[in-house]
């Protein structure tokens, strides 16, 4: 048949599947589970090679266990035998493997070595391994190592694999690797085989990810293609140093808990636009270029750090804070009652940085919120965007707030010396109408006289009452809009 | 030559004057479409910016399966960029995914038809919506079944059946 003949010609009874070009029939077999892709090279000779060029192997488990027609033996060989099975004159795109069951897999690290080994100089996009918690038999992962080929080729590498001892590869370049993601994985060189990778090996890396890595002590990423950075759960991290002179997003979650007052953090970061803090702040802090404005900065309380408080108590994380002396948008996740250790309150003995937008989220006890926040934004006096947020969580273990707490002085809301010359627009999540809350929707609104927006975004259940509302509109009189919002 | 060149009238639907463009099939029947309609493929959308007289002709594309796309096309470019939040976002939503389920209700000639023009044109919406058409059907079937569905015959020998089956016995049982 001519080669342009008409598409929609239609040849009764024919076989027309089986006469459509092999890059379409791949189109169409990627979107089944790989075990059926593979088993139609049975259907007829066209279709015995067609499986043999799929840009996209992605191996389950589940799917391999599941399958109806074509039951696979041993879901290792049927990895085995699809990468030695695949043509040799083509590349593999993208090669994932993901293991959830746990009988599935007998030897995990024989599997993702023999992949890696055969998939390193093959694979051009995107190259996985996962296996989840259920199927790693911890004990006989205990002595196993896992050492990483290089990929020459491969943008993207992910490996989330948890308690094996992974080595990088200590020669070769990931000459395009523009994504690293590290999950679960154990170091016993204490980083630096990672660190050296990244640094020396990886010239186009631009997200490096690393989540829950056991024995990384100390991490030095010096790169210039490095547009963002995310370190969760890292626990045992000593030292870090950051020389990323594109860096754009930073994200430390959890690393620094358990040596923060001997740990050490070194950035060199001009371009850093968002950083999220959740971490405990390292004892030794050396902020060689930071930029002069953030565009976001999100710092959030540390639950873990009651547990561990090592240095400075609990309020040190709010060191991370004096860093910037200027941020577009603040977020804050603190508690802002008093600390139940040492009845100080944290947030209100900080500087904020200078910020046009503040976010505050926060767990609503019987502490009333209005004074604390009044007494920051007394000091921050360019915020013109105020949104609060208020959890309700019954917390245990609460202690009540002693009587000089400033929650109990009402005189503050007759403080003249404040000062909301920026203000335009608060916004209240959660709102349920408290006293609380009303006191300090009615300050702000007196004391606010450029504020032209109040949104209110309601509990489940909750309607504003008509008293309230008649209030609202006497204040509102200088021509501020009220809105309101049911969630 | 002038873009413009190919756009052969103007159509007031929608209360709004819209430029349209004429597409002609393999069998020579003229479409009048909306451009924004049309630019849903990625060929037309070439062709129109290259510009060319008495609309864009489309050689491998006959006219019963090029009026089945472009009812795809039509109903696809009338949705407004969607507001996530909204909820007759969610409506349109819902409609259309009725609509694509809808038009995939065809035998499997004009199925594999589709699939063909879909990627000629460059309809990535429509390649995509219609070999997860055909992949659903292949799914959790034995190797007989999908042979008996779409008429695919066995030209094996017994030999190298026998060879087939030996191959992968160390992965299927």
């Amino acid at each position: 048949m001519a080669d342009n003949r008409s598409v929609g010609v239609s040849c009764p009874g024919g076989d027309r599947i089986s006469d459509l070009p092999d890059n379409l029939l791949h189109h169409i077999l990627v979107l089944i589970p790989l075990v059926e892709a593979v088993r139609t090279c049975v259907l007829s000779r066209r279709w015995g090679g067609v499986w043999t060029r799929l840009p996209r192997l992605l191996f389950q488990d589940v799917d391999a266990a599941a399958a109806a027609a074509p039951r696979v033996r041993r879901f290792p060989d049927l990895v085995d035998g699809v990468l030695r099975g695949y043509a040799d004159d083509v590349d593999i795109d993208d090669l994932f493997i993901s293991v959830d069951v746990a009988a599935g897999v007998d030897d995990p690290v024989r599997l993702a070595a023999a992949t890696a080994a055969l998939a390193a100089p093959r694979v051009t996009a995107r190259f996985g391994i996962f296996l989840s918690p259920d199927a790693v038999n911890l004990y006989m992962v205990g002595e196993a190592t896992l050492q990483l080929p290089c990929f020459p080729r491969a943008t993207e590498f992910s490996v989330t694999f948890m308690g094996v001892d992974l080595r990088m590869p200590e020669t070769g370049t990931f000459a395009r690797l523009t994504k690293l993601y590290l999950a679960g994985v154990r170091f016993t060189d204490d980083g630096e085989g990672i660190s050296d990778a990244v640094s020396s090996r990886c010239p186009r890396i631009r997200v490096l990810e690393l989540l829950m890595v056991d024995g990384l002590r100390v991490l030095t990423v010096a790169s210039q293609s490095l547009l963002s950075l995310r370190l969760s759960a890292i626990m045992e991290l000593e030292r870090l140093g950051v020389v990323a002179g594109n860096l754009r997003e930073m994200v430390v979650d959890t690393c620094f808990v358990l040596n923060n007052a001997g740990a050490l953090m070194l950035l060199s970061v001009p371009a850093l636009e968002k950083l999220h803090w959740e971490d405990c702040c390292p004892g030794q802090l050396l902020p060689w270029k930071l930029p002069g404005c953030l565009r976001r900065l999100v710092v959030t309380w540390l639950k873990l750090e009651c547990l561990v408080d090592a240095a400075g108590g609990s309020s040190n994380f709010m060191r991370i804070l004096q860093l910037f002396p200027r941020v577009h948008t603040l977020r804050l996740e603190v508690p802002i009652a008093p600390d139940q250790l040492d009845q100080n309150n944290p947030i209100e003995n900080v500087n904020l940085p200078y910020c046009s937008e503040l976010e505050f989220i926060a767990n609503q006890t019987k502490h009333k919120f209005g004074p604390t926040i009044i007494s920051l934004l007394k000091k921050s006096s360019c915020v013109r965007k105020l949104s609060l947020q208020m959890f309700r969580r019954e917390q245990a273990g609460y202690i009540p707030c002693t009587s000089d707490c400033n929650c109990r002085q009402l005189s503050i809301w007759r403080d003249k010396g404040v000062d909301l010359i920026s203000l335009e627009w608060v916004v209240m999540y959660g709102f349920s109408e408290t006293q609380d809350e009303k006191s300090f929707i009615y300050y702000i609104m007196r004391k606010a006289k450029r504020l032209r927006r109040v949104s209110l975004v309601l509990s489940v259940g909750v309607n504003p009452t008509r008293r309230f509302l008649r209030k609202l509109c006497k204040l509102s009189m200088s021509g501020c809009n009220i809105e309101f919002y049911s969630c | 030559m002038a873009a413009a060149d190919s756009c052969d009238g103007i159509s007031t639907s929608g209360g709004g004057w819209e430029k349209t463009v004429t597409l002609v099939s393999s069998d020579d029947a003229r479409f009048e479409v909306r451009e924004a309609a049309a630019s849903l493929s990625q060929t037309v959308r070439r062709m129109i910016r290259a510009g060319g007289d008495g609309g864009i002709p489309l050689p491998k594309v006959d006219a019963r399966t090029l009026s089945t796309v472009l009812e795809y096309c039509n109903k696809h470019a009338a949705v407004p960029a969607p507001a996530p939040e909204s909820s007759s976002a969610e409506a349109a939503a819902v409609d259309l995914e009725w609509f694509d389920k809808e038009l995939m209700h065809v035998d499997l000639a004009t199925l594999c038809s589709l699939i063909r023009a879909a990627d000629y044109l460059e309809v990535a919406g429509l390649l995509d919506l219609t070999c997860k058409t055909v992949a659903d059907m292949i799914k959790s079937k034995t190797a007989e079944e999908i042979r008996q569905m779409f008429g695919i015959q066995n030209d094996f020998t017994p030999e190298e059946e026998e060879q087939l089956s030996r191959e992968n016995a160390g992965v299927f049982e």
